[in-house]
């Protein structure tokens, strides 16, 4: 199907005319960029800057000053010191907040609007149980069912990590992050086609998070279906998994989803798509300010050895 | 000198005995034309200033002679002229410099003065109605205006209105008051149409060939309607003439139209033919060719379309018409491409034969078909019913063949599919017309309506040849639903003094679907005060419901998006309008219109993005996100006339804002936020052979979403971060073209009306948008060391088009 939107816009494209306009008209400001997240249980960084607009990049001056800022937990000023200057811009040094926290941030600087954010920090992921097993078309599938609460609106995610032993039976100590089962764009049967929203997240260094809201888990499990790379010396004995739970607050969810729109979404980058793609809760400013809890998983052992390529 | 008293005697008496036949008094022309009334079944039009008491002893024999011959006996001597139009005759004095130009022969009901249907009065173009937002387009307009690719079109000349966005360029819409396009009551003989646009928008479904009048109501929507939130386009076609066969033929550069109409029973029974059909595809042949060449590959595409509209009406009595309406319409496009590498013969290649073969087909299209009956059941009381079946289908096909002679082995794959959506309305509806004096119009009726959504047919064939799998067939229907929809509705036409009008209504609806009922009840309600000859004031109250939902999953329009209903889980959209205007009718025939409108939209829809062309059939109420829109501004229009010359200028200065609070936390501009949208449009008659046609339309950009603010990078070439601060964040240029058009009139040898038409679409060449991006360049200079700027990028393909047609009308 993308081939075709892709003849389809070469036809465009090739028999058109093509030519710039000013981006000026945009009435754009610079403004104060905050890049927040944090992690329950663990002293955050974050971090403040100031954005241009897109036309004034390499023009406008992209210097900040010194910025005030306000933090609160539960409505109560947290104390934390002064921002620190640093390579790229600002950087407040926030303490560890505890599942349930209301995390207010503002911030002031001179000669750009004064931005706030809020985020609450999300608890802990529900009692759940694991599974690793192959479907009928022998992909790895890794199956986690948890108790959701269904009084509240739960957005949750997961990392599958796995780690490799060599032939010889040593252990590789590195450790990959699973990859989602390519999908397919084409029509296609397969009611399942379109389902997973995963995510490589830049902020968290994983490569790829499968992200999802309560309403989206059937009967309070969530089915991920796992590529595994070959590694090892021409061949792989099949390896350990674990799994990296999350429960994420709406923000982190929202922010992370608009990202997977972005990436997946043929028509957003030329104005022919709705703006889904487009995340941010600073108001009067730019950037995510965000949060999450995380809990590993034992290593599983998948019993099954593969023949040397 | 003394016989003259003797002689005027004779002569009174001579007089006298002639104005006295078989002992009766010599008719009025009034007396006349309630003869011809009666018998032909048309209305007359004149104004009150025109003594039609005047008697006149034409020997008019409506049983031996045709209207024409009856009119012009009528008429001869009397220094009145008259002019059909359609079932009225329109009465006005051969002395031109008194004959008014702005008038309109299709009147509201309501404001006829007299039960036996002559209107005494020459009405004015929308003055009489009490609704705000209200425009009227009779087939004239179309004869003389606009006409892209010298094809009249009723989309077109709406969009010319103001309040009305056109949207992007050759991807055109209807965004009607901050409305999202999806949100316009398109009827055709009061059959709701689901695809009004064929050759992505560049021409409308509707045939301006068969069409009588357009109806357009953007605020104050009467009781009658209701459905969807923005807008109301009644396009209502003719039936044929009852007493002669005419008709046209048009042969165009794109298109040719045939019109055909006359009697099948002289006086009872008649029928109406209109047909149109494109030939884009004759002259993309040859063009694929040359590509083929080029590319040394076969290549092969091809666009059509075709539609037709056929009524037959029969008329049992004066009271009593029944009217079979059809309308079918298709697109097709179909790309497909060969490539043959053959056999290189080269050891070195390790690939020595290659085939691969693709196509892809696009098919959509509707079809409609509806059944009236029109009784008159007393004087002041009649009855409109209908059934109707409307149904609109698109498919989209594709196949791969592919065959790789690889090394020692030959591998064949073989794909192809067809996914079909299907929207099926079945209806019955009644409509009453009462008027229980002078001073009510009530109008009331009942609707009910059965849909049936089908969003996927899917097959799938796959043959693969070394990879084995040979033949894997899948098929599947998924997603049906089916909805049942009542209406019923109440309306008032009041004239409560001399200087106030007012139309107050209800409507309420309820629709079923699985298991759920949605209830609603929607107020209407417009005044019309009459400060004087020359300025109406006119305010208007509406509430309007929404109870289907297009799912498009981009905005590009394609037929790919489908219907779907109203759910457990998607509430009906719903509208708030209040409206209100002043209109003047100036000295000179200068008027002035000017009106203000407030709107909100609540439950309005949005697609989450990503899912590509399709839209996800299984997961489609997951896909959408519900928001609210609301809209407000002012449009006012001016206009001149005098007999040969017309000038109209129309400005809307508008404001439009959506809020989903999963893509921004507040209210954000809506991407057809136009701020300002200008419309000159100019006619001028030379004579009576040629006439000219101008129109400029401007308006604001519109709005896309980018990444519109950055970290700057120190290095040298490094991309900074990049952020999207709001949605359509980035403006988009404005919109401005420029069309010319000329007619040449001719009267052929056999007295049938010939037309040359040349048309100019952008004449100054403007590539107006049709996608835009952000661009990056590197452009190193003392102030910029990383070298980077951003720049809007846009792309515009619709350059000037000129075309011609020729047009016979017989």
């Amino acid at each position: 199907m993308k081939r075709y939107i892709i003849y389809a816009l070469m036809v465009l494209i090739l028999g058109g005319c093509r030519y710039s306009f000013d981006l000026n008209d945009s009435g754009l400001e610079p403004k104060i960029c905050v890049m927040a997240v944090m992690a329950e249980g663990e002293e955050t960084g974050i971090r403040v800057c100031k954005t241009v607009p897109v036309y004034e990049v390499g023009k406008a001056d992209a210097e900040m000053a010194q910025p005030r800022f306000t933090l609160l937990c539960n409505g109560k000023e947290v104390e934390a010191g002064e921002a620190e200057a640093c390579e790229d811009g600002y950087r407040i040094n926030a303490e560890a907040f505890r599942s349930g926290d209301l995390i207010e941030l503002h911030v002031e600087a001179e000669g750009l609007e004064a931005v706030a954010a809020s985020t609450v920090i999300p608890g802990q992921f529900p009692p759940y149980s694991q599974e690793i097993y192959e479907d009928e078309e022998g992909n790895f599938c890794v199956r986690v069912t948890y108790e959701d609460d269904p009084e509240t609106r739960d957005y949750y995610g997961a990392v599958v990590e796995y780690r490799t032993y060599m032939t010889s039976g040593e252990l590789n100590p590195h450790i990959h992050t699973a990859s989602p089962l390519s999908w397919n764009n084409e029509i296609s049967i397969d009611p399942d086609a379109y389902a997973p929203a995963v995510i490589q997240v830049k902020e968290m260094d994983y490569d790829w998070m499968f992200i999802w809201k309560d309403e989206d888990g059937e009967n309070s499990s969530y089915e991920m279906k796992i590529h595994y790379e070959s590694y090892g010396n021409g061949g792989r004995k099949i390896q350990d998994t674990r799994i990296r739970l999350y429960r994420l607050s709406e923000e982190m969810y929202r922010r992370l989803y608009a990202q997977y729109d972005i990436e997946s979404n043929p028509f957003a980058g030329i104005g022919m798509s709705s703006p889904s793609f487009t995340y941010n809760n600073i108001k009067g400013g730019v950037g995510w300010f965000c949060s999450y809890s995380a809990v590993t998983s034992e290593w599983m052992l998948k019993d099954k050895e593969e023949e040397r390529l | 000198m003394k016989l003259f008293p003797y002689i005027s005697i004779v002569l009174t008496l001579v007089l006298s005995s002639f104005m006295h036949v078989n002992g009766k008094e010599v008719p009025t022309i009034k007396e006349h034309m309630q003869v011809i009334h009666e018998h032909y079944g048309v209305n007359f039009i004149y104004d009150s200033s025109i003594d039609m008491d005047i008697r006149s002893d034409a020997r008019i024999d409506p049983k031996k002679m045709s209207l024409e011959e009856c009119l012009e006996t009528l008429f001869r001597n009397t220094g009145l002229e008259y002019e059909i139009q359609r079932k009225y005759v329109v009465i006005t004095h051969v002395d031109k410099k008194r004959k008014p130009k702005d008038y309109t022969i299709l009147v509201e009901e309501q404001h006829d003065t007299l039960n036996e249907s002559i209107i005494t009065a020459l009405l004015e173009k929308e003055r009489n109605s009490t609704q705000t937002g209200f425009s009227k387009i009779d087939s004239k307009v179309f004869d003389r205006g606009f006409a892209v690719m010298s094809s009249p079109d009723v989309i077109k000349a709406l969009q010319q209105l103001p309040g009305v966005s056109s949207g992007t360029e050759l991807l055109s819409g209807m965004y009607v008051r901050g409305g999202d396009g999806a949100d316009n009551l398109y009827l055709l003989d009061d059959v709701p149409l689901y695809q009004v646009s064929h050759l992505l928008g560049l021409f409308s479904s509707f045939n301006t060939d068969v069409t009588e009048s357009v109806d357009f109501y953007k605020s104050g929507f009467p009781a009658r309607y209701g459905g969807r939130l923005s807008s109301v386009v009644d396009v209502n076609t003719r039936p044929g003439d009852f007493n002669s066969y005419h008709g046209l033929f048009s042969i165009g550069l794109l298109d040719g139209r045939l019109q055909f109409e006359g009697p099948i029973v002289k006086e009872k029974t008649s029928f109406n033919i209109g047909l149109r059909r494109s030939w884009i595809d004759v002259l993309s042949e040859p063009a694929c060719l040359i590509a083929s060449g080029i590319l040394e590959r076969k290549l092969r595409l091809k666009y059509a379309f075709w539609d037709l509209n056929a009524n037959v009406t029969h008329r049992f009595s004066k009271e009593n018409t029944l009217s079979l309406n059809i309308y079918g319409g298709r697109d097709a496009f179909k790309i497909r491409q060969e490539e043959d590498s053959g056999n290189t013969g080269s050891a070195e290649d390790l690939q020595e034969f290659y085939y691969n073969e693709m196509g892809m087909g696009l098919v959509w299209g509707n079809f409609l078909a509806s059944l009236g009956w029109d009784w008159k059941f007393a004087d002041n009381h009649e009855l409109e019913a209908k059934a109707y079946l409307s149904n609109y289908d698109s498919n989209f096909s594709f196949e791969e063949v592919l065959k790789e002679d690889m090394m020692e082995h030959i591998n064949t794959t073989s794909r192809n599919g067809v996914n079909r959506s299907r929207t099926l309305d079945a209806g019955l509806k009644a409509d009453f017309a009462f008027r229980p004096s002078g001073t009510h119009h009530l109008r009331y009726g009942a609707a009910m309506q059965y849909h049936r959504y089908s969003p996927e047919y899917l097959s799938e064939l796959k043959v693969t040849n070394k990879g084995e799998t040979l033949k894997d067939e899948k098929e599947r229907e998924s997603g049906r639903k089916h909805s049942f929809e009542l209406a019923g509705y109440a309306e008032d036409e009041m004239r409560l003094a001399d200087w106030l009008t007012a139309n107050l209504g209800l409507r309420y609806s309820v629709i079923s679907a699985e298991g759920r009922a949605y209830h609603s009840l929607q107020p209407r309600a417009a005044l019309l005060f009459r400060c004087g000859d020359y300025t109406d004031l006119k305010l208007s109250y509406s509430e309007m419901v929404q109870n289907s939902h297009l799912i498009a999953s981009n905005y590009l329009q394609l037929p790919t998006s489908f219907w779907m209903p109203s759910t457990a889980k998607i509430a009906p959209s719903h509208s708030r309008q209040v409206s209100g205007g002043a209109y003047f009718r100036l000295p000179h025939n200068i008027r002035f219109n000017a009106e203000g409108y407030f709107k909100t939209m609540d439950n309005i829809l949005e697609f989450r993005g990503q899912w590509g062309i399709y839209p996800p059939i299984h997961l489609w109420e997951e896909a959408m996100v519900n928001g609210k829109g609301r809209s407000w501004g002012l449009e006012s229009e001016f206009s001149w006339a005098d007999e040969k010359t017309s000038v109209t200028a129309a400005y809307t200065l508008s404001w439009s804002q959506r809020y989903f609070e999963e893509f921004y936390p507040e209210w954000y501009r809506d991407r057809n936020d136009n701020r300002h949208k200008l419309t000159l449009t100019a006619t001028r008659r030379f004579g009576k052979r040629f006439e000219m046609y101008a129109s400029w339309n401007f308006n604001s950009g519109g709005w896309m979403t980018g990444e519109s603010h950055a970290i700057p990078s120190d290095q040298v070439g490094e991309r900074p971060e990049m952020f999207y601060e709001v949605p359509n964040n980035i403006k988009l240029p404005c919109y401005h073209r420029l069309d010319l058009g000329f007619n040449f009139r001719k009267t052929t040898r056999r007295g049938n009306e010939s037309i040359w038409n040349l048309s100019i679409y952008n004449t100054y060449c403007n590539m107006n948008p049709i996608v835009a991006y952000m661009g990056e360049m590197y452009e190193f200079t003392k102030e910029n060391m990383t070298g980077l700027t951003f720049v809007g990028e846009a792309f515009g393909i619709v350059p000037v088009i000129p075309s011609f047609s020729y047009t016979l009308k017989f």
